[in-house]
């Protein structure tokens, strides 16, 4: 599944030079949401094109020695893209 | 003419018969009422403003006393605004405080061409600080005791930031709501300063209000640009702390305390990113005034930038 930030609700992003968390705009709801920067830069992936969650992993640890590829992959849809979409910051792009 | 320039009485006749019509920062206010301690609040408390005789007003209030049995078995008092009830009736002793808090209430609903935060402001030196906190932290106080101490009260409960313009800060320099121990420890710390009646069992506690420094009141239309964001805490014997705060952590609180950040949307966004980039952060722990104003004056004298994380 191939998942992707709502192109007509583009977020938007707020962070400060080294500090660890951003923070996150979300139009659609006016909700404000203080996330990690790995969460942002997921956002952030994810608002320039849709992508399954394995690109996704590709894109943050390119090289991927040692990685068990799919089980790192629904490591990342537990811990980050579920919450995402259960907040509607993401949806999938396969509708 | 001010204020100050008619006599009690006169001003009392004025209010209940005409109304007045008062410039506060940006905004124009005609308040009528039939209660001679609302009158006699606002002689007292508004003494520097100017009355003015346009026909104009953003706001007109009126504050009555309830209608019926209530006229006379525990009175009580409604804060009108275009001839809408927007509270219930407060206890008629509160008469006044029920205009502060129903004038506050106008402008934090209704100037959507600002920025809208619930914060003291004061400046120095052409900076402006912002004091964001919840009620009990010690805003006011500290605040209090800031304006009585040279520097400019722009605000004790409203910071209002142009739209089009968020690096500065507009003024309303308005009477400092007082509640509970910080009522005697003013009295203290400021004697000269004119206190107003107090007034007890109130939803927040025993309040009293304090007449804004006349200078802060006739450099009302003086902007000043925004430097610090200080998050005040009152913490019984503690030493004086001032300490940087992320960024991204006081860009959620300052959100959570506008009034119009959902209203404001994307725009809303983008005042609060500018706001918090230009602004050093900080939070700052506090038991003794003295220390507190020194630490305050040091950072408007450039002496301390221990906020620049």
């Amino acid at each position: 599944m191939r998942w992707r930030v709502n192109p007509h609700q583009p977020l938007s992003f707020f962070q400060h030079q080294e500090e660890e968390e951003v923070v996150v705009y979300q139009p659609a709801s006016g909700d404000l949401h203080l996330v990690t920067a790995v969460s942002a830069r997921i956002l952030e992936l994810l608002q320039e094109t849709s992508l399954t969650s394995s690109e996704l992993l590709q894109q943050m640890v390119p090289n991927k020695a040692g990685l068990n590829q799919n089980e790192q992959s629904a490591d990342l849809y537990r811990s980050h893209l579920r919450p995402f979409l259960k907040l509607g910051l993401i949806e999938s792009a396969d509708k | 003419m001010k204020v100050s320039e008619y006599s009690p009485e006169e001003f009392i006749r004025q209010v209940r018969r005409d109304g007045v019509l008062l410039h506060i920062g940006p905004f124009s206010v005609r308040v009528r009422s039939s209660l001679e301690d609302v009158a006699a609040g606002i002689h007292l408390h508004y003494e520097d403003y100017v009355v003015s005789d346009q026909e104009f007003a953003d706001f007109h209030v009126t504050v009555e006393p309830s209608r019926g049995f209530r006229k006379w078995f525990h009175p009580q008092v409604n804060f009108i605004f275009d001839g809408y009830t927007p509270f219930k009736p407060l206890p008629r002793d509160q008469a006044f405080a029920m205009f502060e808090w129903g004038l506050n209430w106008c402008i934090s609903s209704f100037a959507q061409d600002y920025f809208l935060l619930h914060a003291a402001v004061v400046e120095k030196n052409g900076f402006a600080a912002v004091l964001p906190a919840p009620p009990g932290a010690g805003k006011s106080t500290l605040c209090a005791g800031l304006v009585s101490r040279g520097w400019r009260l722009l605000s004790d409960e409203l910071t209002l930031i142009p739209v089009n313009e968020p690096r500065q800060v507009i003024p309303v320099p308005r009477p400092i709501s007082l509640k509970n121990a910080s009522i005697d420890v003013m009295r203290d710390f400021a004697p000269g300063a004119v206190i107003g009646p107090i007034v007890r069992d109130t939803t927040k506690g025993t309040v009293a209000h304090m007449r804004a420094p006349a200078e802060s009141v006739l450099r009302g239309c003086e902007t000043a640009r925004l430097k610090w964001i200080v998050f005040p805490q009152y913490k019984p014997a503690s030493p004086t702390i001032l300490a940087p705060r992320p960024k991204t952590r006081s860009f959620m609180e300052i959100a959570t305390q506008s009034f119009n950040f959902s209203i404001l949307g994307e725009t809303g966004f983008g005042i609060l990113k500018q706001v918090i980039s230009d602004c050093d952060c900080c939070d700052f722990i506090y038991s003794d005034l003295d220390e507190a104003i020194a630490t305050f004056d040091s950072l408007a004298d450039g002496q301390q930038d221990i906020c620049a994380a």
